[in-house]
């Protein structure tokens, strides 16, 4: 199954929030979704979900319209909203119990559909437990459970780790892996961007409703280091004597001293780096590690994103 | 599996999951227990009163009054404790997280407030069947026949209908909370109306000996407006809290002008049956004045409609030159919305003149013609506000005030228009002459001397700002079209895959 979005546009009055926004999940694939709060995410999310409408644009399952059969991207999408379950006086068991009879899941089929849910999602020990009772990463299981009662070809996932312990978002990560291997494609969206960096195939950084970078984590990487390069110096001594020294040569656009270490910015390519170090031995500095600093989700995203909302 | 396995499976599969989990949740908490239990505490107590009582041997009506104070208890859980109990719940539930995952099922909002509505049905009759026996017992008190229990019984879920329905109505609402709570206080009002208009009911009933007369002609004749009104009611706030929690991309509109429309027409039908029938040509005239009041009520609600249709919507407009027409009357759309309420006014006030010659009446009672002018003139002014509300929030507070608030907008407009033209008149030109209060609504209303000019002045303004916001209204019908199968995907290119 492939979900390919086209020139999302999205306008609530006169504010933007999504502008020709287009990328598309194959089978199997984990895609993060990024950016700041505001920038869009929730709305194309709501959207892919047949919550919501764009202004203009279109969203495509193999090539069937979802905005024109909703129906039958319900059949094949799931959604894991950013807030958790919140009925009262009813058991887990019971709620997943109603979705699938909310989806038209047939008693023959509910039972044994159920039961294999709570025991893919951990929940079989605790099924008899009100909701209210649940601790918020029991609950995201929960959530989790319930999106994938109908087997979605397609998971979204808007901030599935937003408040849970370091144990939940561990099995939370592992959770989403079986799933993208078992061949369903996952947009998950998260503030956390080291976890996501280890589970995502892709990435797609969002700012004010635009796209602003998309592809695999490497190429976005790439993207970013073609610009200019960080490099990492590590002295034995006299370091902020090389800040000094660095600020001067040809090249360096910043030096800055970070810990133990000498951070700096240098223009060109890898025999630029290589000229910089041969030109700070030559001074006597007594160099004992000159890496390049790497780049990751994160620094990429600093990099592009301002911060901005709308 | 054998029969009966394949029959529950059957009967397990075609009930509504909202019913099968209100019921668990109602079953699982404290509330309805608790309740249930302090009610047939109150019924024995009622009737283990009764029958201690020492001047209950000399007392020929002993039954019947037991019966009243065992009814008023039904009451309070039927018509109070479980419809507030039931709105409060969906109220709380209903955060936009928990409608928005029922949406994404197969799950319509029409199932989801018929859901609401079985299931609080369900509590309320398992109070019933609860007190039914102890009812009964009244019966051998003296006082009361066993026909007058049962129809009362009855006759008193009408307004248990009828405060559920309010209560889920309200509920729905896409208020935020602390709102919500303020209307819901507010609704308490119509809820203990109701629960004493049905306990008042009940007196009634047992006073006139329902049991005897419930089967004639005359009976029904005279509960038929009654019966009209109610069931008009009652579509509306289904049809309006179907509305309330459908999507935002939906066809919301639609079922309510529906069902309005498919009231209209049949009420007319009903009502002239009725007047031909001993109620008179004025009942008729009753009816005219109702359904322009009703049709008048929809006009800020459409100036409040979005104005374009999204591709969901798009996508069902008929190709046909008829259709497409209809369908602007009918669907969710703000200048469509205001073009089905004046034409179905305009009907109002055509249509019955023929059915006169059927009633064998040439007019609609005394008093109609002053009714008629009074209605006329506050339609014409709610139209006023309205367009002007519209034209004001498009033209200044487009990115203040949303679509949906225009109706709000009209109403502090129509709010101004009544207090600041008398004080502008009076500072400025030290004058308090009745004609600085033409902007206000509510003075054709007040005195019948200023009716003429109320009349001709609303008429202007109505008119005045309908031609102003003629192009608009324009601009929306030649929106409104059917979306083209052989439209080519926007910008016609596909989005790159992101590689695995």
């Amino acid at each position: 199954m492939r979900l390919e979005v086209r020139h999302l546009r999205r306008y609530y009055g006169t504010t933007r929030a999504l502008d020709d926004v287009s990328f598309a999940i194959e089978a199997g694939q984990i895609v993060g979704f990024v950016g700041p709060n505001g920038a869009g995410k929730t709305t194309t999310m709501r959207i892919l979900a047949t919550l919501d409408e764009p202004t203009s644009g279109d969203a495509l399952l193999d090539g069937i319209s979802l905005l024109e059969h909703p129906e039958r991207a319900r059949a094949v999408i799931g959604y894991v909203p950013d807030s958790l379950p919140v009925h009262r006086d009813i058991t887990i068991h019971e709620y997943l119990d109603f979705f699938a009879r909310a989806y038209g899941i047939g008693r023959l089929r509910r039972e044994s559909l159920i039961q294999s849910l709570e025991e893919f999602t951990n929940l079989t020990g605790i099924r008899e437990k009100m909701l209210g009772e649940l601790s918020k990463g029991m609950k995201q299981r929960v959530s989790l459970a319930r999106a994938l009662i109908h087997d979605p070809q397609i998971l979204l996932m808007d901030e599935p780790a937003a408040g849970l312990d370091p144990r939940a978002r561990i099995e939370l990560r592992e959770l989403v892996r079986v799933l993208a291997a078992r061949g369903k494609g996952i947009l998950i969206s998260s503030h956390i961007l080291t976890e996501l960096a280890e589970i995502c195939d892709a990435a797609l950084i969002i700012e004010q409703g635009r796209l602003l970078r998309s592809g695999s984590l490497d190429e976005i990487t790439a993207a970013e280091k073609a610009v200019g390069r960080a490099i990492l110096i590590r002295v034995v001594e006299r370091a902020p004597q090389l800040v000094e020294a660095l600020l001067l040569m040809p090249g360096v656009q910043a030096a800055r001293l970070v810990g133990d270490d000498v951070e700096v910015d240098v223009e060109g390519d890898e025999r630029a780096s290589a000229a910089l170090l041969t030109e700070i031995v030559r001074r006597g500095f007594p160099v004992h590690e000159f890496r390049p600093r790497l780049s990751n989700l994160e620094a990429v995203f600093m990099n592009v994103t301002k911060g901005d909302v709308q | 599996m054998n029969l009966l396995e394949r029959a529950l499976t059957r009967l397990d599969d075609a009930l509504n999951p909202i019913v099968v989990k209100e019921l668990r949740q109602a079953v699982q908490g404290k509330f309805i227990t608790g309740i249930l239990i302090l009610f047939l505490f109150f019924q024995i107590g009622t009737l283990g009163f009764s029958l201690i009582d020492r001047a209950a041997a000399s007392n020929f009506e002993l039954g019947r009054e037991t019966f009243t104070v065992l009814m008023m208890f039904v009451l309070l859980a039927g018509t109070l404790a479980v419809p507030i109990y039931s709105g409060y719940r969906f109220a709380t539930e209903r955060s936009d997280l928990d409608s928005d995952l029922l949406f994404i099922t197969t799950i319509t909002p029409a199932a989801i407030i018929r859901g609401k509505f079985q299931a609080a049905m369900a509590i309320v009759l398992l109070f019933y069947a609860v007190s039914l026996p102890y009812m009964t017992i009244t019966y051998f008190f003296r006082g009361i026949d066993l026909l007058s229990i049962f129809w009362v019984v009855v006759f008193s879920l009408s307004g248990v209908v009828l405060n559920l329905s309010i209560c889920l109505f309200i509920a729905c609402l896409p208020l935020n909370f602390p709102l919500r709570v303020m209307i819901g206080l507010c609704a308490l009002i119509p809820l203990f109306w109701v629960f004493g208009g049905s306990v008042a009911m009940v007196s009634e009933f047992l006073r006139m000996g329902i049991g005897a007369r419930v089967l004639s002609w005359a009976f029904w004749r005279d509960l038929f407006p009654s019966v009209l009104l109610f069931g008009f009611g009652l579509g509306l706030l289904y049809v309006l809290s179907v509305a309330a929690i459908a999507p935002a991309p939906t066809n919301r509109a639609y079922g309510i002008r529906r069902f309005v429309s498919a009231f209209w027409a049949l009420s007319l039908l009903g009502m002239t049956f009725y007047a031909a029938n001993g109620g008179g040509s004025q009942a008729l005239g009753g009816w005219i004045i109702f359904a322009t009041l009703v049709f008048s009520a929809f006009l800020p609600v459409a100036v409040s409609e979005r104005t374009w249709c999204g591709r969901r919507v798009a996508r069902t407009i008929p190709g046909d030159a008829l259709g497409r027409r209809l369908a602007f009357l009918f669907y969710s759309g703000a200048a469509g919305g205001l073009i089905w309420a004046l034409t179905f006014m305009v009907l109002t006030h055509v249509v019955p003149v023929f059915a006169l010659p059927v009633i064998g009446a040439t007019n609609f009672g005394s008093s109609f013609e002053h009714d008629r002018e009074g209605v006329i003139i506050l339609a014409l002014y709610t139209l006023g506000y309205s367009l002007l509300g519209a034209l004001v929030r498009r033209l200044f507070l487009a990115d203040r005030v949303p679509v949906a608030s225009t109706w709000f907008l009209a109403l502090l407009l129509a709010g101004l228009g009544g207090a600041v033209p008398p004080i502008l008149g009076f500072i400025l030109f030290g004058s308090d002459r009745e004609e600085w209060l033409l902007g206000n609504p509510l003075l054709a209303l007040q005195s019948t001397a200023w009716r003429e000019s109320c009349l001709l002045f609303a008429a202007g303004f109505a008119g005045v700002l309908l031609l102003v916001n003629l192009p608009w209204m324009k601009s929306q019908w030649e929106q409104f079209r059917p979306y083209g199968d052989e439209e080519p995907p926007p910008d016609g290119e596909d989005a790159p895959a992101l590689p695995v």
